[in-house]
């Protein structure tokens, strides 16, 4: 107890506040130095889904399910009455068509998981049950996975689909890129393979960003002059051009261009010093308080404090 | 004065005549058979001469192989003429297999600013096939150009392949 002085303790004080304060400001200006971004692996693959040329077939849909060895559907993959609703992702459909009504006539929209750059469900999987492969595939382990669903709540495309059917084992359920059968080995997945409209480009991420933006300025007029997923959220391996503004499709557009984990980024860097800082600066408080009680101080400064505050 | 411009005009007609490509009709194919790609639907027997009749400009399909100037605005800047390709034929040019490594790597390191955007065989003929039949009111399903083999209605779990219809209705959707 001695050995905190009240000079020492004022010091450190100043020093504590001083690194509290660089520190925020890191986390502001520079996010590499507090936590880093992430901004997806040079020699990634994407696909570029260009909405104007999808006929709505559903032949992605029955390469995904062959691929994947999906459950048998309630309904042939040619029946089109399953445009009459707006469906999602599930346990046995990693990919989904939807239609939507335009002035144009009607637009349709394949979804599947959108393999983000810095994917929200990988950052928000306390257990790393995620793994952004550096072919650019967002695959999951079910081994370590703990069940929590906190990726489901995260994903901003509502992709994550839970197998609520299993009692033994549910998993969670989504597409995966085709990576352990398909990407690994340099092949496109199956619903790009089978797609017979070339809807679905596959190639680098980087080479996909340079064609999307070529194919809105050689077709002068078609296209909303946008890559969806080029910057949202952080960029997303999965981009979508489209003739109808994305608002209209379904897409969300408010998402912004930060990666989801930005949200909290800047709060979970401060975590650490937090933990650092204040255990010394409450002790050192909590010491100060004390001092006097209990004994009769004989340092000089001590005494100091002693006049000013007089005991009872 | 006159003669010199009817003997003009007489030259430039021959000279026309000459450059128009000779007696294309001989080696046309009136129907072609396209069967490359079968595997889940039969072969399309597509009417070639069908199709002549109805669009006369062939560079709407073959660009400017056959050596005419190409249809498209943007294409012409280059095309203008006299860009005969070795071959009309699609798949001589549009790749089969559009994503494997080999043509995924190579985009944008080839040296050619052009030709980035190029479709594999299969979308080549489905982008240009439907793209027309729309305008044209041609066929646009599936089906209206080519059946389903057995592997197809395997795929697309339908025919004798198709889920047991009460099931449907006891999931409910």
């Amino acid at each position: 107890m001695s050995g905190i002085t009240r000079r020492k303790f004022l010091c450190a004080t100043v020093i504590g506040g001083a690194m509290t304060t660089l520190g925020s400001m890191c986390g502001k200006g520079g996010k590499a130095w507090a936590a880093g971004s992430f901004e997806g692996y040079p020699e990634g693959m994407g696909v570029l889904v260009d909405l104007t040329r999808c006929i709505g077939c559903r032949t992605c849909e029955a390469a995904c399910n062959r691929e994947q060895n999906l459950a048998e559907p309630d309904l042939p993959f040619t029946d089109q009455s399953v445009f009459e609703t707006t469906r999602r992702t599930d346990e046995d459909h990693y990919t989904v068509v939807n239609r939507y009504a335009t002035q144009q006539g009607p637009v349709y929209r394949k979804i599947q998981c959108n393999h983000c750059n810095e994917p929200a469900c990988l950052t928000s999987c306390f257990v790393n049950a995620y793994t952004k492969t550096k072919e650019g595939a967002v695959v999951y382990n079910g081994k370590v996975c703990v069940g929590c669903r906190t990726c489901m709540v995260a994903c901003p495309f509502n992709i994550p689909a839970y197998s609520y059917s299993s009692a033994i084992n549910p998993l969670i359920k989504k597409c995966i890129f085709c990576h352990e059968t398909r990407l690994k080995n340099g092949r496109p997945p199956a619903c790009v393979e089978a797609c017979p409209q070339e809807v679905l480009t596959f190639g680098h991420r980087k080479d996909l960003i340079k064609l999307g933006h070529e194919r809105i300025r050689n077709n002068p007029g078609k296209y909303v002059d946008h890559i969806y997923g080029e910057k949202e959220v952080g960029g997303t391996g999965w981009m979508y051009l489209s003739a109808t503004p994305f608002d209209q499709l379904g897409f969300d557009t408010t998402l912004g261009n930060e990666p989801i984990i930005s949200n909290v980024k800047d709060f979970l860097s401060t975590v650490p010093m937090v933990l650092a800082i204040w255990p010394a600066l409450f002790s050192g408080i909590h010491l100060l308080a004390t001092k006097g009680k209990d004994h009769d101080g004989d340092h000089g400064e001590d005494e100091h404090i002693e006049k000013e505050e007089p005991r009872p | 004065m006159y003669t010199i411009t009817i003997t003009l005009c007489g030259l430039m007609l021959t000279i026309m005549a000459g450059i128009t490509p000779p007696a294309w009709g001989e080696d046309l194919p009136d129907r072609i058979r396209i069967e490359l790609l079968q595997d889940l639907y039969s072969p399309v027997t597509f009417e070639h001469a069908r199709h002549i009749v109805r669009e006369k400009d062939c560079a709407v399909c073959h660009h400017h192989t056959n050596g005419a100037p190409a249809a498209s605005e943007r294409c012409i800047r280059c095309h203008r003429g006299g860009h005969e390709g070795k071959s009309m034929a699609c798949r001589d040019c549009h790749e089969k297999e559009p994503f494997s490594s080999a043509v995924v790597n190579q985009k944008f390191k080839n040296g050619q600013q052009f030709h980035q955007d190029k479709p594999g065989l299969k979308a080549s003929y489905h982008l240009s096939c439907i793209g027309c039949h729309k305008k044209q009111g041609g066929p646009q399903s599936c089906t209206g150009c080519h059946g389903l083999t057995d592997k197809g209605e395997a795929f697309y779990r339908s025919g004798k392949h198709a889920p047991d219809p009460g099931k449907a209705a006891k999931h409910g959707h």
